[in-house]
């Protein structure tokens, strides 16, 4: 290039969305050195701007890209042959200087096709926004050479040789420009920069950065502004990323191409968990998108190789030592994370002061945590000790209503997956919320026998911890923190539920205090800690998108537990909303994924008509250990008393009745205190009315009959009153905590004193009450409030169980000797198991699932073992149709014992300390029994390999598939892929009609619509528990201040 | 202003919702009926216990009249398919029986027993383990599984502490000598419960006065306890027999005991509104009559059996010492209006009947063919004399309830009593539960 004789063609190209347009004008115009020719191309009909004096500007229209509009101009203009081209945006504005500068650069390198200038913030001259820009070896992520928003204080302007640069506002040698073709339109506007002069270099030229010519740089395309969006940055994300992976793709060997395809999707997904778990869920889409525009531009990439491959005359080695490395990339983002994080510090840094109190404040609560934790555990230990001890000796806790709890994991699985309740003869299951809850249990070290148990020996811990966690939110007094921690934990119907081995009530009663936390916290109503005069920090609380996210996986847990609760639960996300201000919408989504989780039992409640009794009974429906319980009135039900707490040891009636409700009276009494202070008024409405919704709920449940005999051996019951009662606890603790928030420094004088003695008499008051009421609870001459405790983990004799794990899945008939008779059970697995979750019956005794029909239940047996009983034959026909094909006698059962050693059809296969076992035959076959069989025509039998809800064989040959469930419309069998059908069955199975010369025959259990809800509860569960993780946004924007 | 009405409006709404949650009308859950059921058991084989055995062993003195066994010793059993269980039998019809005659020695006289099958909860009134006497339970087991029998005790102070249990394996039979459980109980009860298919029991009551035997015989299974009983043929000829009631009430009854003869009720004093303590064991000596039934009333189930005691003089011996033999007469049950078989052996005499309701009574044999008829009043007995032999099935008519009297020389007693035929169906309560192992 001949320095002698330069031409400078400054192109301003706008798309007329920009109002800046006037200014670079004005920019342009202040130039010490002016361009030689200035040319705006506008778009067609766009009104054109005023311009400065003494400037004489080209006008000429546009066309749809940046690169088309210089392309028009340079087409209607003949090259020069030194000619440089100012690329100008319609909003970059150069310092006068700058021209001059670049022009001076220019000259000085005149292997540089690309001299591009520093881009400042328009703003703010003194903060960079680029200088220069580089990529990974790979190409998938651009590197800004500067941190954005850096003070410019002249530590780069040594640079000079950098990868690429941002072309707005740089010079480009014009017979460069057209050699390349200009800029490459795959990138759609974002990365062609980096294209640009990437493809310049490996064409022989330099790219050159003049880190003293500074242009000030609005960013209107990229932060949306042209657009109209109001997300900013986040507006052109997805845009940008695509063009990340193009680069990618279009600098990598062609053979990567695949992998960089997986890649881009592999990436996508790690990036939208993570937008989750930033709660930034609109991003969540953009970040899936991303691949599949990729994919979309996928057709133009070869198009680009060549281009980059007939251009090249370097080796792509010439611009490796522009390209970083993962370490490099690391401190990148380490670099923007800390930036970020220093300045969310510095906004919300305390005063030394101040810190030193919050200091102060984090001892006394650490040490209260310390405290609260050790003396909640140790009335855990008072009341449920030997439980804990049980649990390390190997045992599992059982009961009436908790069954046994050495669930394995597959069947926990197994029901949840497929939606077929095993209990019985099988029964369509309305949801599987109950055993996914407690599926993680199951699959953690010890299995559910381990967790369960220490749920339950540790409930009053576990509940009081939470509850200290969730008053934080409502007062930082640690006095009444932890009195109302204790209090919580202790609740007597929690000590009930407990008793009782009601598992879903105490889930429920421990979730509720972090549901309330939560909510709290996204509304940003949490009380901050206590400094200086009756201040709090920080001195505002912002909604925490995080905590909405807690709030709504808590309550997920909660419903799934306690099914009654989603109605009031629902009603407090409601109501909390429409105060929540601009929060709202963050504290409505709380109860979205409890409301999706209850999907099925909506459904059922709707079907059975609203604001009825049977909808209600659907509504307040237990899953788990449910078990019949006395109505209380309801100021029992405030005091949290049930019907076993009717005294205590040597005080009967009212006097033994106030002495076990002391808690309760405790809490009334605090709360009535409360409402005649006046203090913390909207905290103690809310409480008074979460507590009112609760004692409603406890009162419509108790009164209900909710679980409905299913004909496989448990009792009806009505609903429990623990789970509307623990709303009363938690309204009227925390209503009672939110008064007493900063109650140690109120009044003045004389008052101040009768406060605080006051405040201290009632704390040792309540300390009192507590202890006593541990004392009381563990008296050893009290009785028991339920039957609860330690047994072998071996219900049935190894012999029995193995049947059942087989490839058959035998089921097994239990019998043992009653006072006139003998009772009965048939196990799918180890025991009665109620962990797995009730399948879920009307009252009329149909499924849930499937109003209007009738299921083939166990109850049809009992003519059968009647006829075990006397020692009759014929009982084995029966017992081998349904696939039992081990008879256990209990131990101690004698009569029923000998009455099978009796039969010729059974045999003995066992005798031990945990039963006498018996196998029963197949008649007329030698095929052992099993849970499907085909009964060919011949009366040959070819059994199927089965699990609880899906079976299969090879080798079929035709006839009739039989399998031992109760049958439904959700059995589906295949032969050869071919799908079978449904034949009526005697007994109530499910049977197919399998055709001549079938091969591999597979049967299973489908429930469309129980899997949509599963995968819909899954997805938003997942989502909430990701959400919930509280990581900060990517700018750390949710700053306290 | 407004905080305070929030508040007190929160307040309020609390109070009204206590209020109001008090008038929900609760829904009581129903609770599932128990499945109640009748089960017919597999028929099971009769069986018998075999010979009786001289309680002190077979001692040989060198004097014939100073040994405790005989050698003038017969015994027949009687029965289709006999095969031999210990020493006993099992039978595959639906009657069978055995007959002793024991000449001298301790346990001289006629000792019948009836074969009956075996049952879950049977009763045996008789007995005694007072000095002299022995009582010999024999238990078979003539199912094909093992079963086990818990032996309860009842006596004159209410049910005995000490019991026992006893194995009796597939086919087996186990002796159980009720002297070694308890001593020194003059009139005993006893209940056997057995698991499985149940257990045949009987008892061999042999007793001794001094050097004299007393008297030996088979107590058979009694009716379970009823409040409707009928003890045929208590009567004797001989002047100085004696015949002595034994009732016994698991909870305790109130009895009205009658006494039937020939010719209708005979007069009975002081034993109308007997109080039966719960479990003593009562004994009430019957007027002496040629023949005769006792029928027995009571509020409350009871058991009971007879015992007749026949004197004969002694052959070689102090003068005024006299011999005996004795025989049990085990209650009937008259609610069940079952027809009732025996089969008849040596010895037997004659059948005694007695009528609940005035008809005719015939005794007819396998074949149908009458063997006896008799017209009978309302409550009267009668005592027909009976020719058949040995191996002849008896089967009676519903309403009546009769037992054949056997007696040989020189004054040996015994009875047969007819067993039910038909297989009883027991009522079963049949339950759904939950189950959760061992020890729950």
């Amino acid at each position: 290039m001949s320095p002698a004789r330069l031409l400078v063609r400054a192109i301003v190209v706008s798309d007329g969305r920009s109002a800046r347009l006037p200014d670079v004008l004005a920019a342009v115009a202040e130039q010490s050195l002016r361009p030689d020719v200035l040319h705006v191309v506008l778009p067609e009909g766009a009104e054109r701007p005023e311009v400065p004096d003494g400037l004489a500007v080209e006008w000429s229209d546009g066309s749809r890209t940046y690169s088309q509009g210089v392309d028009a101009v340079l087409a209607s203009h003949p090259a020069h042959p030194a000619e440089l081209l100012w690329l100008l945006h319609d909003d970059t504005a150069p310092l006068p200087t700058v021209l001059a500068q670049l022009v001076a650069t220019a000259k000085k390198r005149t292997a540089a096709a690309v001299v591009a200038p520093a881009h400042v913030r328009w703003d703010d001259v003194s903060r960079l926004v680029s200088l220069g820009v580089t990529t990974t070896r790979v190409g998938a992520r651009r590197i800004d050479l500067v941190d954005e928003d850096d003070i410019n204080q002249g530590q780069y302007d040594e640079r000079e040789d950098v990868l690429a640069a941002s072309l707005a506002g740089a010079l480009v040698r014009r017979d460069v420009w057209e050699e390349l073709g200009g800029l490459e339109p795959a990138y759609r506007g974002y990365g062609d920069s980096l294209h640009f002069c990437r493809r310049a270099w490996r064409a022989g030229h330099d790219v050159v950065i003049v880190p003293v010519a500074k242009v000030r740089h609005a960013q209107d395309g990229l932060t949306g502004v042209r657009a109209g969006s109001s997300r900013g940055r986040n507006s052109t994300y997805g845009l940008r990323r695509t063009g990340e992976w193009v680069h990618a793709l279009a600098w990598s060997p062609v053979l990567a191409t695949p992998l960089l395809l997986v890649w881009a999707f592999l990436s996508a997904a790690t990036r939208a968990v993570l937008r989750i778990a930033q709660n930034e869920s609109r991003m969540v889409g953009a970040d899936l998108a991303v691949p599949w525009r990729l994919l979309a531009r996928l057709p133009r990439v070869p198009g680009v190789r060549a281009r980059i491959r007939r251009g090249s005359t370097r080796p792509a080695s010439a611009v490796a030592p522009f390209l970083v490395g993962t370490r490099a990339v690391l401190s990148t983002i380490r670099s923007r994370e800390m930036r970020a994080y220093d300045r969310w510090r510095a906004q919300a840094a305390p005063s030394d002061v101040v810190r030193g109190e919050l200091a102060d404040a984090a001892v006394r609560r650490r040490g209260a945590a310390v405290l609260v934790t050790v003396l909640a555990v140790a009335a855990s230990i008072a009341l449920h000790g030997t439980w804990l001890t049980a649990l390390v000796s190997g045992r599992m806790l059982t009961g009436t209503a908790l069954g046994v709890t050495d669930v394995p994991l597959d069947e926990m699985w197994e029901r949840t997956w497929s939606g077929w309740s095993a209990t019985g003869f099988g029964l369509p299951a309305l949801d599987g919320a109950f055993s996914a809850l407690l599926l993680p249990a199951a699959a953690l070290p010890g299995g559910l026998r381990v967790w369960i148990g220490l749920l339950l020996a540790l409930g009053v811990a576990l509940a009081a911890v939470s509850a200290w966690f969730a008053l934080g939110a409502a007062t930082r007094s640690v006095w009444a923190r932890g009195l109302g921690a204790l209090a919580y934990g202790l609740w007597p119907l929690h000590l009930q539920a407990i008793s009782d081995g009601r598992v879903g009530p105490v889930i429920a009663h421990l979730m509720v205090p972090w549901f309330a936390m939560g909510l709290a916290r996204a509304a940003g109503w949490h009380r901050g800690e206590a400094v200086g005069g009756g201040e709090e920090f920080p001195a505002r609380r912002l909604p925490s998108p995080s905590a909405a996210m807690g709030a709504a996986f808590s309550l997920a847990v909660i419903v799934a537990a306690a099914p009654v609760l989603l109605v009031p639960l629902v009603a407090v996300v409601l109501v909390a909303g429409v105060f929540a201000g601009r929060a709202r919408w963050r504290v409505w989504t709380a109860a979205i994924p409890a409301l999706v989780v209850s999907g099925p039992g909506l459904v059922a409640a709707w079907a059975a008509g609203p604001l009825t009794r049977d909808g209600w009974a659907i509504l307040a429906r237990e899953n788990g250990p449910a078990l019949t319980s006395g109505v209380v009135e309801p100021w029992r039900l405030v005091l949290g008393l049930t019907d076993h707490s009717r005294g205590a040891p040597g005080l009967p009636d009212l006097p033994g009745t106030l002495v076990v409700g002391a808690i309760g009276l405790g809490v009334v009494g605090a709360v009535i205190l409360a409402v005649a202070s006046g203090r913390a008024p909207w905290g103690v409405a809310g409480g008074l009315l979460v507590a009112a919704l609760g004692v409603g709920t406890a009162a419509a449940a108790q009164a209900t009959v909710v679980v409905h005999a299913d004909g496989s051996g448990e009792a009806a019951a009505n609903g429990f009153a623990g789970p509307g009662s623990t709303l009363v606890a938690a309204g009227l603790i925390g209503a009672a905590a939110a008064a007493s928030s900063r109650l140690w420094i109120a009044g003045e004088g004389r008052g101040r004193a009768a406060i605080r003695l006051l405040a201290s008499v009632a704390v040792t008051l309540m300390a009192g009450v507590l202890v006593a009421s541990v004392v009381v609870e563990a008296w050893p001459g009290r009785a028991e409030r339920g039957d609860v405790q330690p047994a072998s983990t071996e219900a049935l004799p190894l012999v029995a169980t193995l049947e059942q794990r087989l490839a058959t899945h035998q089921r097994v008939l239990v019998l043992s000797d009653a006072e006139d008779g003998v009772d009965y059970t048939v196990l799918d697995g180890d025991g009665t198991t109620i962990l797995t979750g009730r399948a879920q019956s009307s009252g009329a005794g149909a499924p849930l699932a499937r109003p209007g029909t009738e299921a083939a239940t166990p109850a049809s047996l009992a003519a059968t073992v009647a006829t075990l009983a006397g020692a009759a034959s014929g009982a084995d026909e029966t017992l081998a149709a349904w696939g039992i094909g081990v008879i256990v006698a209990t131990p101690g059962s004698d009569m029923i014992a000998s009455s099978l050693s009796q039969l010729a059809e059974l045999r003995l296969i066992g005798a031990s300390d945990v039963g006498t076992s018996y196998r029963v035959a197949r008649p007329g076959s030698d095929a052992a029994v099993s849970r499907a069989w085909i009964e060919g025509d011949e009366g040959e039998v070819t059994v199927l390999d089965s699990d609880s809800w899906s079976g299969s064989v090879d080798g079929a040959g035709g006839g009739t598939l039989v399998v031992a469930a109760a049958a439904d419309e959700g059995w589906i069998a295949l032969a050869d892929g071919a799908p079978l059908a449904a034949t009526d069955d005697a007994l109530g199975r499910a049977a197919f009609t399998v055709p001549a010369g079938a091969d591999v025959v597979e049967y299973r259990y489908e429930d469309e619509e129980y899997r949509w809800w599963w995968w819909a509860s899954v997805v938003l569960v997942v989502w909430a528990m990701i959400g919930m993780v509280p990581l900060h946004d990517r700018r750390h924007r949710a700053v306290r201040s | 202003m407004i905080r305070r009405l929030v508040v007190l409006g929160a307040a309020t709404v609390a109070v009204l919702a206590v209020v109001v949650a008090g008038r929900v009308a609760p829904e009581e859950p129903v609770v599932a009926a128990p499945y109640e059921g009748e089960v017919t058991p597999a028929a099971q084989p009769v069986a018998c216990p075999g010979p009786v055995e001289i309680p002190v062993g077979d001692i040989d003195s060198g004097d014939p009249d100073l040994g405790s066994g005989s050698d003038d010793r017969t015994y027949q059993a009687l029965g289709d398919g006999t095969e031999p269980t210990g020493a006993g039998f099992l039978a595959e019809g639906d009657v069978a029986a055995s007959v002793e005659r024991i000449g001298g020695g301790d346990v001289a006289g006629l000792s019948a027993a009836s074969c009956v099958a075996p049952v879950r909860d049977q009763w045996l009134v008789g007995g005694s383990t007072a000095l002299g006497s022995s009582a010999r339970l024999v238990l078979t087991n003539p199912s094909d599984a093992s079963t086990e029998a818990t032996v309860t005790l009842y006596g004159g102070l209410g049910e005995l502490e000490e019991h026992a249990v006893v194995s009796i394996a597939p086919g087996g039979q186990q002796d159980l000598l009720l002297e070694s459980v308890v001593a020194e109980v003059p009139a005993l009860a006893v209940r056997v419960v057995a698991t499985g298919a149940g257990v045949v029991a009987h008892l061999q009551d042999s007793r001794l006065d001094g050097f004299q035997p007393a008297g030996t015989d088979w107590v058979g299974r009694g009716s379970a306890p009823s409040t409707r009983l009928v003890v045929p043929g208590v009567g004797a000829e001989a002047e100085d027999a004696a015949t002595t009631l034994r009732l016994m009430a698991p909870d305790g009854a109130t009895a009205d005991l009658m006494l039937a003869g020939d010719e209708g009720l005979v007069e009975w004093g002081g034993v109308s509104g007997l109080a039966l303590e719960p479990g003593v064991v009562t004994e009430v000596e019957v007027p002496a009559l040629a023949s005769g039934a006792v029928e027995i009333r009571a509020d409350a189930p009871v058991v009971a059996g007879a015992m007749i005691s026949v004197t004969r003089p002694v052959v070689d011996g102090p003068a005024d010492a006299v011999e005996r033999d004795l025989a049990w007469l085990p209650a009937q049950d008259t609610t069940d209006r079952k027809r009732r078989s025996v089969m008849v052996t040596d010895h037997v005499s004659a059948v005694t009947v007695h009528a609940a309701v005035a008809g005719e009574f015939t005794l007819t044999d396998a074949d149908g063919e009458v063997i006896v008829s008799q017209q009978m009043a309302a409550r009267s007995t009668a005592t027909i004399p009976l020719e058949a032999t040995a191996g002849t099935v008896l089967t009676g008519p519903a309403r009546f309830t009769w037992s054949l009297a056997l007696e040989d020389e020189p004054g040996f007693v015994a009875t047969l009593v007819p067993r039910r035929t038909d297989v009883e169906s027991t009522p079963v309560t049949v339950g759904l539960r939950p189950y959760l192992g061992p020890g729950s």
